[in-house]
């Protein structure tokens, strides 16, 4: 800001002491230029002045407190962030328990849709036999096949019958094989084996 | 000899230490002596009346809220002006935006200055003549000019309020009050 327009804004602000305010009104007298700018900054003060405070209604500003009071907390809240997260979180908890819930089934066909083709086949070539299943296991340990695989396989497809008998068995790999496979009734074999049929067949 | 301005400082210290010990009435008192001011400069920072209400509403929420952090580093006077001017310059930018997505214009707005507290029509006109001066200027300008010209706050009292230095501020000053008395030339001819 350059310091006549500087001189002219003190000048209407009152600023001036009384020296400066002389001289500066010498400087008026002499100067049009001056004078005109002067005019057209205190021109703008006096259309603002009715800006001060014009008179309203005064209602409104009676009411004010009571209008604020009613809109208060409680009553009055921006967007509850944290009640709608929190409630959302619920329900995202809340669903995923019912779809676990109702997602646990004796479906046994799942058994089967986790094999693949070639599993599938050894298996029921395996079954079709008339033996049992602790038979069929110690056989499967006799010919070479680990142990741990089959311990692997009869886990999953117990565990995918019924998911509650998970803290049933041991979640160590080492278990016993032989209390494994005496848990898995030969129905519940005989289930596992037609599955596979009907997955591989039908 | 206590100053007028001391004088009232007393006051609010003790409006403000009666609420915060919960006293509801000491705000409501607060917002009797300061309701006018908050009131007019929303208005000339909004440029309509329901735009300032809406101000007003917030500001009083927020002091409502935050008298308790409040430590008379400044006036109350000051700190209630910084918040008017804070959630005015908000509500302009978040109203911008709101525009801008709604592809809206300007003049859907209208019908929302058709509702004024100023009773005489007269007045009401040349002030709606001084909005539209106002409203050329942007926000933050248009804060100091407010601020200094019709307010007649100091450039420190200003200074406190808007965070600018003092220099600066007077510059701003000069700059909006040059680009209003070029649009008052066809608008108030004399």
């Amino acid at each position: 800001m350059n310091s006549q327009n500087e001189k002219i804004l003190r000048y209407i602000d009152g600023e001036m002491s009384e020296k400066e305010r002389f001289l500066f009104e010498e400087e008026l007298r002499i100067s049009p230029d001056l004078q005109k700018q002067l005019n057209t900054f205190q021109s703008v003060n006096k259309v603002f002045n009715i800006y001060s405070e014009p008179a309203a209604d005064e209602y409104y500003f009676r009411n004010m407190v009571s209008g604020f009071r009613a809109k208060l907390p409680g009553k009055l809240k921006r967007f509850p962030l944290q009640s709608v997260a929190f409630g959302t979180v619920s329900i995202v908890i809340a669903c995923m328990f019912l779809f676990l819930l109702l997602n646990k089934s004796d479906n046994i066909e799942k058994i089967a849709e986790n094999l693949n083709e070639h599993q599938l086949t050894e298996l029921i070539n395996t079954y079709s036999s008339d033996k049992t299943v602790s038979e069929v296991v110690a056989s499967e340990i006799a010919s070479d096949a680990s142990a741990e695989n089959v311990v692997d396989t009869l886990y999953s497809k117990e565990l995918l019958v019924a998911p509650e008998a998970v803290s049933y068995y041991f979640a160590d790999r080492r278990s016993d094989l032989t209390s494994v496979i005496s848990d898995i009734n030969q129905e519940e074999a005989d289930n596992i084996y037609n599955e596979m049929i009907n997955k591989k067949y039908y | 000899m206590k100053t007028k301005a001391e004088m009232s400082e007393n006051t609010d210290f003790e409006l403000v230490k009666k609420f915060l010990e919960g006293d509801e009435s000491s705000f409501n008192r607060i917002i009797n002596k300061y309701q006018q001011k908050i009131y007019w400069h929303a208005r000339r920072m909004t440029g309509t009346h329901m735009d300032a209400d809406e101000v007003v509403q917030e500001v009083l929420i927020v002091m409502y809220k935050k008298l308790k952090d409040f430590q008379f580093k400044s006036s109350l006077y000051t700190w209630i002006y910084k918040i008017t001017s804070t959630r005015s310059i908000n509500f302009l930018n978040k109203k911008k935006i709101k525009r801008f997505m709604s592809f809206e214009d300007a003049s859907s707005s209208e019908t929302s200055s058709k509702e004024d507290i100023i009773g005489d029509i007269d007045t009401r006109n040349k002030i709606k003549k001084l909005d539209e001066l106002l409203q050329m200027l942007p926000a933050k300008q248009r804060e100091i000019f407010i601020l200094r010209n019709v307010d007649g706050l100091s450039y420190e009292e200003i200074s406190k309020i808007t965070g600018k230095s003092v220099g600066g501020l007077k510059a701003n000053y000069f700059h909006a009050f040059n680009k209003i008395s070029e649009k008052m030339k066809n608008e108030f001819p004399e």
